[in-house]
């Protein structure tokens, strides 16, 4: 998508990191928010849920 | 800074500030109850007032003791009308608002995604428009939020109490998440073609995900306090008293399945509303291209609550399964009470819903000249939808007079009456949601030439793993339901269940790898009737109904708990009201949504209006009148 074709090999890694902090960033909310609801719906904390 | 600016800075902030007031209210709101619930545990051990706040672990875990409270009719405040009444409507329509306003965000990012991807402005510009129609309706949903949470607080101020108490500082968080996911609404609404390329679009859509996930949040903390009601956890069952933290109060039986099945649904029902919108705006349309747009607009719509409606039914089964394993009273009264009646009705919606949207996509076909191959297929799937639909609505019980019994020869039809047990209805059920994805799988194919070749291969497997998926459900149901005994019963639907999504899964991935290198043929938007913008609206009219009618049982399975089992409702209207009044709150709280939907539509459709200057106006007469 905005990654572009790497033509510019004298391009380093934090340049390429810095054009394309869009995406970094979308997929570190990304992550971040499925970390946040497993953390919040699956993960037990400790609380065995009983039914009645 | 010219005037105008003036006037457009001054405009700008006066509407930011009639958006926020609603939440002020809210907050305001939450600030009171949490600091006005009762000192804890001051009264009934004993203690000094302001003991318990002193600190100190005795104080503190004599605190948490305090049984829940047992009311009489006098604890509740008289206002000369139900009070059951006031809470039901503003609940239900702060319901419908919610439900709108955090499901379009969701598909509303994914259109936005597919359009950043694709590079083609026509989702962006969609999905923009698709905000607009949630944005109107997110300030009516905090209205209808403040003004419930008064109404519990004014009219069952002891339950309110009790319940500040079990959930505590979770009601300041959520009053936050909603400063939040107002902030980032707007800043997603307004920002959108501020951050439209590169890097900032990236960022939009970041804000994008970060108001989905702050509005899922607030979905799930709000369901806690539905499902502690309905089945509660971290307190003593004899007492009521709060024993366990917020974590344990929260993740109690239901939570989950409850939390799937809103989810579900609210995408189900937010798709459908703004295919409304789209079907308005179609109608309405002066323009071919205006009538493409709304047509591809309603389209997706379509798509989008047809996809979140099919695995719904299977959230439900979870959701009933673990009621019934919570408590079978509660599971018998839904099912198999007076409530039950209900679920007939249930099942007119939703066949209504599914043979709506079943007629929206054979209309569809039209769009392109590919659909004429499939058009002969389409009798024998509506063949099979009505009779699901006429099997799913038989009653099991009737009440007859003596002379009907007599000529019934009994309480049961010899014929019709095996139909009003769930084996016949799970048969058509599953037979109806098969049939709703062959329609679905026929429109994708309507606009393609499939070139692979394999495709006669391919097309055997499909139509082999369509029979077969029939046979089993037919046989599942007829051998399991009515040969075997009750465990096996109810097991079948598993098989059920497999069967059709196995066919769903396996037509995806068929159809994508036949679809490679597949010659497309033109599709017409716009080219389709007038009346298949009707199913548009009959979807959303349907989909309100069923979640009013669905919700009220949902929470009338309490019957006279406020918390079921802990805490009992002693108010006057501590019973489950008659089938007719029950029938009439439903369709009058749907209708009264109905209209606030059809203001929301005007409202968004004003803002895209802009008055003829007069001087233009008179040109214009003058004009008109020399020719």
């Amino acid at each position: 998508m905005t990654i572009e074709p790497e033509t510019d090999t004298s391009r380093s890694t934090l340049d390429r990191l810095k054009s394309n902090w869009g995406s970094l960033l979308f997929f570190a909310t990304l992550v971040a928010s499925l970390v946040f609801f497993w953390w919040l719906l699956i993960y037990s904390g400790g609380v065995e849920i009983h039914h009645g | 800074m010219s005037s105008q600016c003036k006037n457009e800075f001054c405009g700008s902030a006066m509407s930011a500030c009639r958006r926020l007031l609603p939440l002020l209210v809210i907050l305001l709101i939450a600030l009171y109850a949490v600091g006005h619930s009762p000192p804890i545990a001051a009264d009934s051990h004993g203690m000094e007032p302001g003991t318990a706040m002193m600190g100190g672990d005795e104080a503190a875990s004599e605190a948490e003791l305090e049984p829940a409270p047992r009311l009489n009719r006098g604890d509740y405040p008289d206002i000369g009308t139900s009070s059951r009444g006031i809470v039901w409507v503003f609940a239900q329509m702060h319901l419908f608002f919610g439900a709108l306003v955090l499901a379009v965000p969701i598909f509303v990012l994914v259109i936005e995604f597919i359009g950043f991807y694709t590079r083609d402005d026509r989702y962006d510009d969609m999905a923009h428009e698709f905000m607009k129609v949630s944005l109107t309706a997110y300030a009516i949903t905090a209205l209808f939020g403040g003004t419930l949470a008064l109404s519990l607080f004014l009219l069952y101020p002891d339950f309110m109490s009790y319940m500040m108490r079990a959930f505590g500082s979770q009601v300041l968080i959520y009053a936050l998440l909603f400063f939040l996911e107002s902030m980032l609404l707007y800043i997603y609404y307004y920002g959108w073609d501020a951050l439209r390329y590169g890097n900032r679009k990236w960022l939009h859509l970041t804000l994008g995900l970060l108001l989905n996930g702050v509005g899922t949040t607030l979905l799930v903390v709000a369901n806690s306090w539905s499902t502690f009601m309905m089945a509660p956890s971290g307190i003593d069952p004899a007492t009521g008293a709060i024993t366990g933290n917020l974590w344990e109060i929260m993740k109690g039986p239901l939570w989950n399945p409850l939390n799937l099945h809103r989810f579900l649904a609210n995408i189900a029902f937010g798709g459908a509303v703004v295919g409304a919108y789209a079907a308005f705006k179609f109608l309405a349309a002066k323009t071919a291209a205006e009538k493409a747009h709304y047509d591809w607009m309603g389209y997706t719509s379509n798509f989008v609550a047809i996809l979140a409606f099919l695995p719904l039914p299977f959230a439900g089964y979870w959701l009933m399964a673990e009621v019934y394993a919570y408590s079978q009273q509660m599971g018998i009264l839904a099912m198999g009470g007076i409530l039950a009646w209900l679920f007939v009705i249930q099942a007119v919606l939703i066949c209504t819903i599914l043979l709506a949207a079943n007629y929206y996509l054979w209309n569809g076909m039209a769009r392109t000249e590919g659909g004429e191959r499939y058009r002969w297929l389409v009798k024998y799937i509506a063949l099979v939808l009505i009779l699901g639909f006429l099997v799913w609505v038989t009653p099991h019980n009737v009440i007859y007079t003596g002379s009907e019994l007599a000529r019934l020869g009994g309480g049961h039809h010899a014929v019709l009456g095996p139909l009003g047990i769930m084996p016949a209805k799970n048969i058509a059920v599953f037979l109806m949601l098969v049939m709703t994805f062959l329609s679905f799988q026929l429109y994708r194919r309507a606009d393609r030439e499939i070139t692979v070749a394999w495709k006669d291969w391919g097309n055997a497997l499909m139509i082999a793993i369509y029979v077969v998926a029939c046979a089993n459900i037919v046989f599942a149901g007829v051998y399991y339901g009515y040969f075997t005994n009750t465990v096996y019963k109810v097991g079948s639907s598993v098989l059920q269940v497999m069967s059709t999504v196995v066919v769903i899964v396996s037509g995806v991935v068929i159809d994508t790898l036949m679809f490679k290198g597949a010659k497309k043929l033109p599709v017409y938007w716009g080219k389709v009737s007038n009346r298949s913008q009707y199913a548009l609206f009959a979807l959303p009219i349907a989909f309100t109904w069923l979640m009013a009618l669905m919700g009220y049982i949902r929470s009338s399975v309490r019957t006279h708990w406020h918390v079921y089992a802990v805490m009992k409702d002693n108010s006057p209207d501590n019973f489950i009201p008659e089938l007719a009044t029950v029938g009439n709150m439903v369709t009058g709280i749907t209708l009264l949504f109905l209209i606030f939907v059809l203001f929301i539509f005007w409202i968004a459709n004003l803002s895209g209006t802009r008055q003829v200057p007069p001087a233009t106006e008179g040109q214009a007469a003058t004009a008109g009148g020399a020719q």
